[in-house]
């Protein structure tokens, strides 16, 4: 989240800041109608990225739960080292939809990124 | 001087607020595990005492410190000289891999892991059924995005065309160039990317644990779900080993980057003619001019201190030759310098030095 927010922060140029408040604007209005507008794409290409990284989270999700809640890569582990239930081409399966849902999601993510850089020149 | 810069009090709150984010998290469990595993009262180090004694704790740490060595070593023979080359010569390439190395980055380890096991089913025991086969085989992949990107960004930063040229011009071959010339020059971010790949490694859970083999991560795990207060203590002691295998690390990484590399006039001299032999096929002879400096008398004098003080620092035997020069009549006094060995040849005076440095010539 950091690292996709904090050069769209950066970003934000001080004139614009200037600009802003020399037309009157309060400090709310410049974020509500320059600053969020401007960072949206970053903001929406890192919620993109975290909804990867937890989509697809395995240790920490077994780690905290114990596998007690049916996430699908939990599932999968559960196809897989088969301690109850034993089908990998199961688990194969739901991998391959999980890679759908990835390939999907940075389908979204690259036109987000390229239009969040328009404004970093 | 710079003037003392202050802290705003508003960017000091930010700051507490973090480290109150990151810090509270784990002193919370430094004292959950100084609580006593049996009776559950504060506090005693027998948490940590029990976890040291247990002899999985040992085996699977260095499991996990084997594996991550293993990884980086092979990961940086894969990609230095791949980065290199891309480089050098096939600049149009570096998207594609920069996309490659973005797969693993997409494609997470639970998906890595079933394609995996299906993908060397069939290989030899000693590669599907040991970590240091399979485990390793996975790693360098996750591994390689961030090596790659740290090696790029490090390559980016250097001159790879004109330290090449140069190393080849005196006659070095790939493996010096390569070796001697670009690799101490990225040695930092070959360094930053080694640091991640062992963080990697220590902490890689999934595919360990779905391959079944037991890594320290997997060992975390077991005690997290067997014994509540030891577990703490153990999730305490993997921050501590970690944090201390990137100290290690990076203090090797640091000795190597002082210490001077000398450079030896002969040799280069030699492979220069070397090279010029080679390219043009017929006998070549380099010689290098003497480097004259005149000196008065007492300036001489001078020049023997500066020698005598800097002995230590000349590593290679080397020569210093003394000649009269025209005019000078009364110039020389002796030569003491440790082991001096004087020659006198008409009306030159050699002195050769048993552990001088380079060549130095006085007329």
């Amino acid at each position: 989240m950091i690292l996709v927010i904090a050069p769209a922060i950066e970003g934000l140029r001080r004139e614009w800041r200037e600009a802003a408040s020399s037309l009157g604007a309060s400090s709310f209005q410049f974020w509500r109608h320059v600053g969020i507008p401007i960072m949206t794409p970053s903001i929406l290409s890192a919620f993109v990225l975290l909804f990867g990284n937890s989509f697809s989270a395995y240790a920490t999700a077994y780690g905290l739960t114990g596998g007690s809640v049916g996430l699908v890569p939990i599932t999968i582990g559960f196809y897989l080292s088969g301690n109850v239930l034993d089908d990998p081409h199961l688990g194969q399966a739901l991998a391959f939809g999980m890679l759908v849902v990835l390939a999907l999601m940075m389908l979204l993510y690259i036109p987000l990124q390229r239009r969040a850089s328009r404004w970093s020149r | 001087m710079t003037p003392r810069r202050f802290i705003a009090p508003d960017a000091l709150l930010w700051l507490l607020l973090g480290a109150a984010y990151f810090l509270i998290p784990l002193i919370a469990t430094l004292i959950f595990s100084l609580r006593s595993n049996q009776t559950g009262a504060c506090c005693t180090l027998a948490n940590y005492g029990e976890i040291i004694h247990d002899p999985q704790f040992s085996k699977t740490i260095r499991t996990s410190f084997v594996l991550s060595l293993e990884t980086i070593v092979l990961t940086l023979v894969l990609l230095v000289p791949t980065v290199y080359w891309v480089h050098l010569k096939l600049p149009r390439l570096r998207s594609v891999i920069g996309f490659m190395a973005l797969v693993p980055f997409v494609i997470p380890p639970i998906i890595l892991v079933v394609g995996l096991l299906d993908v060397y089913k069939g290989t030899p025991t000693w590669f599907y059924a040991e970590p240091y086969g399979f485990l390793v085989a996975a790693y360098v992949i996750l591994a390689f995005p961030y090596m790659y990107f740290s090696l790029d960004n490090g390559f980016r930063s250097i001159d790879v065309h004109t330290l090449t040229e140069a190393s080849q011009s005196l006659g070095a071959r790939w493996t010096t160039t390569l070796v001697r010339v670009i690799l101490p020059n990225i040695r930092s971010s070959a360094l930053a990317g080694s640091f991640l790949t062992l963080a990697i490694v220590m902490g890689e859970f999934t595919i360990a644990s779905l391959a079944n083999f037991h890594t320290f991560p997997t060992y975390i795990q077991y005690i997290n779900e067997t014994q509540a207060y030891p577990a703490a203590a153990v999730t305490l002691m993997s921050f501590a080993i970690t944090w201390a295998a990137m100290l290690s690390l990076l203090l090797i990484g640091r000795r190597g980057v002082i210490t001077p590399i000398p450079l030896d006039l002969n040799e280069a001299i030699d492979s220069l003619s070397d090279l010029l032999r080679r390219a043009l096929g017929e006998q070549v002879d380099v010689a290098a001019h003497r480097v004259l400096a005149v000196a008065a008398a007492d300036r001489l004098q001078l020049v023997e201190q500066r020698l005598d003080q800097r002995e230590q620092d000349l590593r290679l035997a080397g020569e210093v030759v003394v000649e009269r020069g025209l005019g000078h009549a009364e110039l020389l006094g002796e030569i003491a310098h440790r082991g001096a060995r004087v020659a006198a040849v008409g009306e030159q005076r050699a002195s050769r030095l048993e552990d001088a440095g380079p060549r130095v010539y006085r007329r």
